[in-house]
């Protein structure tokens, strides 16, 4: 502005006479700096909003879903990127013949049919969830330069998969035959170490037989039942009363006790216990250890459902899960108006209560976590092609739905189940497990729904599981040696 | 192997803005002539490269002859307009005449990816404007005796254009924008900023007493209303925020700053709350995806275009800006900044900043108070109009409807911008003269 300054004192009177006009006395040009700065400042807020925009913003803004035209132009010009899990394991990747035709391989065939998903015919599972991060390349701009130069498409970001291949493994191996959902999770952070649901299928097929699969409308192949499966929770519901049942009567619970002769008059109808089996005379820990239906139904019928039902939404029920996949949410429908009958059916299981396996996994992993259930979550992580990380997650929140010395009261009554009672068939020598089984009756002539739920090692947990078997029989028989063969692969 | 080049090109081409927006500020350091012309030079270099390669691009993609034809003929223009107008005027500033070069080649690349037929015709449009426009510094420096005496008629010319507008105007998205005098569409409030200014210029040279600024102000207010009842609220925020500055810089006072934009939030307020069309234009701002298929379309679209393009753009021919409704008036500049990258978008936006502040450089030079006025007034309109352009089409303003001069396709819009520039120009030539009578 050096020029500025020269013109205002080089005002010479020779020009004023030759226009002849009214001129100021003082130039305003220091107005006119001011509005040069005004300008000058506008014009940058405008530079640096774009840049904000671009940095912060547009990745959100462009992954809209009715920008779909470009996400999928971009898709064309980047290979999709791969699936892997944290040991660097491939569960889905894109492979290129001689051709450059490309196609979409996993090869682990069925194992994560539900999970990983398939984008071959839509898109599911994480290859729908983390769509965004699979068709998006962060590699180095050089990087980028030089595929477009060299006329080659850009790779894609791989994703990180909390799932571990090897446990899923030894899962699917355990569930041949059933037909069910298991939900594996590690309770502190709330990773999904494994999940299944049968029957299954392999997505390398799935254009070839999706046809077939949806012309029966009676399979299941293609849902994911461990998050989208609604089932009666059973006698692992067992769980929440008694936790009720403690808060309502926390000094006098320990005194409860209970004469069992096999059935009991409840709401107008004879409720059994399973077998018919006399337990005798129980205090609360054993009535769980033994599943004793009267027990549960004479302590049930004494809680207030108001504060009942308060407990189970904060555990998680009536609301959807925060999950990356699809998931249906748990119901609880006890309220203050329900009948005497529908109160007894509840507190042992029955009734209208409904269950995903993943949200009763959730809920033992919180009993094992000292009470705090963490969301679950399968994407743990975004990276480069060339595996720089870019992006880690973790679990989306976590909530305190006990105290911790709930927690642990009901956590040393699950290590009761598996040492003194249904539970047996999980335990084992080189640690202690904590369960609690379920038998669901769903209509009176099938079999019932075998239900397991546990977690191990009890002193420092690093495994919960929730097992639902269709149609299988007792929880404890048939889901048993199930969850038996995934805590010894964790607890070796 | 075109493959390779249409690559290539595209990274030379934001290399060549790169260095085409330096040259247009170490300009500013130069002192001497000498210096200038030599920086000048290479801006020149650099224009018509880029305008080379943009070209190269459309050919190689599209394998069309016609694209060679058009840019022989738009390099014929711009050779003349570089090189034969500084013959003419000697002393014009070439600066100003190659980046209102540049803005109009990168226009005239974008429409013709958009648009050929309707680059065509901006071409056609462009060569009408610039030799319309031809005498115009001619006019500024003859003419001077004779422009301070017509203040009520500018005035009066004014505001009965933007009443016809009002009263004949044709409907073009929900706003009266334009009118069809003997066939051809005009969008008067195009030429009415000029003669705006001028009329506000004529008024304040008299005296900046509190009764003229009081007169000035409401035949100004009754500009803004009338805009604002034709729904022209882009050209309506253009000369309000002109008049704010212009009072502040005629009067020196920041009291009437702060009355003005008082007056202004009461009056945007009172507007809100009347006017149904601001109120969709704002819930369409705060938050377009609520009614992103409605009245939030068209900004989701440019923000689409904007946030795909990321900083290297996806070349010419590689995005979807054809998504974005009318993409070659309001919203051309998400266009460039989709396919060619916001670095050159950036670029684009300093040299609009470069040609802003050499008007405001040239309006520190005017002795007199109606020239100084004048040129502060156009310098003014112009930078609040990119301003108010780029702010909207990026969402940090409300989008109010206005075109990016020189860049945006539209006939008024073109002549307007070559008037103001050539104004411009005629007040540089002037003072040049005057510099050298003095020497």
């Amino acid at each position: 502005m050096k020029r500025l300054s020269r013109s205002r004192s080089g005002n010479s009177n020779k020009k004023k006479r030759n226009v002849g006009k009214r001129k100021y006395g003082r130039s305003p040009n220091r107005q006119i700096l001011h509005a040069t700065y005004l300008f000058v400042l506008m014009f940058c807020v405008l530079i640096g909003y774009y840049g904000y925009f671009l940095v912060a913003k547009s990745d959100e803004v462009v992954h809209n879903p009715y920008n779909v035209a470009r996400i999928e132009k971009e898709a064309e010009r980047v290979m999709r990127g791969s699936i892997l899990s944290e040991q660097g394991d491939v569960l889905a990747m894109t492979r290129r013949d001689e051709e450059g035709e490309e196609s979409r391989y996993y090869p682990y065939g069925n194992l994560f049919a539900h999970t990983v998903g398939y984008s071959t015919r839509g898109t599911t599972g994480v290859e729908s969830a983390a769509n965004g991060h699979l068709v998006h390349c962060s590699s180095t701009v050089l990087d980028q330069i030089y595929n477009e130069l060299m006329g080659q498409k850009n790779e894609g970001d791989n994703v990180i998969v909390t799932l571990d291949p090897e446990l899923q493994q030894i899962l699917d191996e355990a569930m041949e035959g059933y037909t069910g959902a298991a939900v594996v999770l590690e309770p502190s952070t709330g990773k999904v170490l494994a999940m299944t649901s049968t029957p299954d299928f392999d997505p390398n097929f799935i254009n070839e037989t999706y046809e077939v699969i949806i012309a029966d409308d009676s399979n299941t192949n293609l849902l994911n039942k461990a998050a989208q499966g609604l089932y009666s929770p059973g006698s692992t519901f067992k769980l929440l009363t008694l936790l009720e049942y403690i808060r309502e009567h926390p000094i006098t619970w320990e005194n409860f006790s209970y004469q069992c002769n096999g059935s009991i008059r409840a709401g107008g109808v004879d409720v059994s216990c399973s077998g018919g089996t006399a337990h005798g005379t129980v205090d609360a820990k054993r009535a769980l250890e033994l599943s004793c239906n009267g027990a549960f139904i004479e302590m049930g019928m004494t809680l207030d459902k108001k504060a009942f039902a308060e407990t189970c939404e904060l555990a998680g029920f009536n609301k959807p899960l925060s999950f990356e996949l699809p998931s249906r949410a748990s119901s609880f429908k006890l309220s203050w108006i329900s009948s005497d009958f529908d109160t007894a059916q509840t507190v042992f299981g029955q009734g209208e209560t409904e269950v995903t396996p993943l949200h009763n996994a959730m809920i033992t992993a919180a009993i094992a976590n000292g009470g705090v259930m963490c969301s679950p979550y399968i994407i743990s992580g975004v990276e480069t092609a060339q595996g720089e990380e870019l992006e880690q997650f973790a679990s989306p929140g976590s909530v305190r739905i006990m105290t911790e010395e709930e927690a642990a009261l009901i956590g040393s009554m699950m290590e009761g189940v598996v040492n003194n009672g249904t539970g047996g068939s999980v335990k084992s020598d080189s640690y202690q497990a904590a369960a609690k089984t379920g038998s669901a009756e769903f209509d009176s002539e099938s079999e019932t729904h075998a239900w397991l739920v546990g977690y191990a090692p009890a002193d420092r947990p690093s495994v919960a599981v929730s097992i639902v078997l269709e149609k299988a029989g007792s929880g404890g028989d048939n889901a048993g040696p199930i969850a038996k063969k995934i805590f010894d692969a964790k607890c070796r | 192997m075109n493959h390779l080049i249409v690559e290539l090109s595209k990274y030379l081409l934001i290399v060549m803005m790169i260095c085409y927006v330096f040259c247009n500020f170490y300009y500013f350091s130069k002192k001497t002539e000498r210096g200038r012309n030599y920086v000048v030079n290479l801006q020149i270099f650099f224009m018509l490269f880029i305008h080379f390669l943009g070209f190269l691009i459309l050919y190689l993609n599209t394998e069309n002859l016609l694209m060679l034809l058009f840019y022989a003929m738009q390099l014929a223009f711009f050779v003349a307009y570089l090189f034969i107008y500084p013959e003419i005027y000697r002393r014009a500033n070439r600066q100003l005449v190659v980046n209102s070069a540049l803005l109009m080649a990168v226009g005239l690349i974008m429409q013709t990816r958009l648009e050929g037929e309707l680059a065509f015709r901006q071409l056609i449009l462009i060569l009408v404007a610039a030799g319309a426009s031809l005498l115009i510094p001619l006019v500024i420096s003859h003419g001077k005796q004779v422009l301070y005496r017509c203040t009520w008629l500018y005035g009066a010319a004014g505001l009965l254009a933007l009443c016809v507008v009002f009263v004949g105007g044709d409907v073009e998205y929900g706003a009266k924008l334009s009118v069809k005098i003997g066939g051809i569409s005009m969008q008067l409030s195009e030429f009415v900023k000029i003669t705006y200014v001028f009329f506000v210029a004529g008024m304040l040279q008299k005296s900046q007493s509190f009764g003229r600024v009081f007169l000035t102000s409401v035949v100004a207010a009754a500009h803004v209303l009338l805009l604002v009842l034709s729904k022209d609220l882009g050209a309506a925020l253009i000369f309000y925020v002109a008049y704010v500055l212009i009072i502040y810089v005629a009067t020196e006072k920041l009291r009437y700053v702060t009355a003005g934009v008082g007056m202004g939030v009461f009056a945007s307020v009172a507007a809100w709350q009347l006017f149904g069309h601001v109120q969709v234009r704002v819930a369409a701002w705060l938050d377009p995806w609520a009614d992103i298929t409605g009245s939030g379309w068209q900004i989701a679209q440019s923000l689409f275009a904007v946030g795909s393009g990321k900083w290297l753009g996806s070349g010419l021919y590689q995005g979807m800006p054809y998504k974005i409704p009318v993409p070659s008036k309001d919203f051309i500049f998400s266009a460039i900044a989709e396919e060619m990258g916001a670095i050159f978008a950036i670029g684009m936006i300093l040299v609009c900043l470069g040609t802003l502040i050499s008007f405001l450089w040239i309006s520190t030079w005017m002795k007199q108070v109606f020239l100084k006025i004048v040129a502060f007034g156009l310098a003014a309109v112009y930078g609040v109009q990119v301003f108010l352009n780029i702010g909207g089409v990026l969402k940090l303003l409300p989008s109010t409807g206005i075109t990016l001069p020189f860049v945006s396709y539209g006939g008024s819009s073109v002549l307007s911008t070559f008037i103001l520039f050539g104004v411009m120009q005629g007040l540089y030539i002037m003072k040049q003269k005057e510099d050298e009578k003095v020497e």
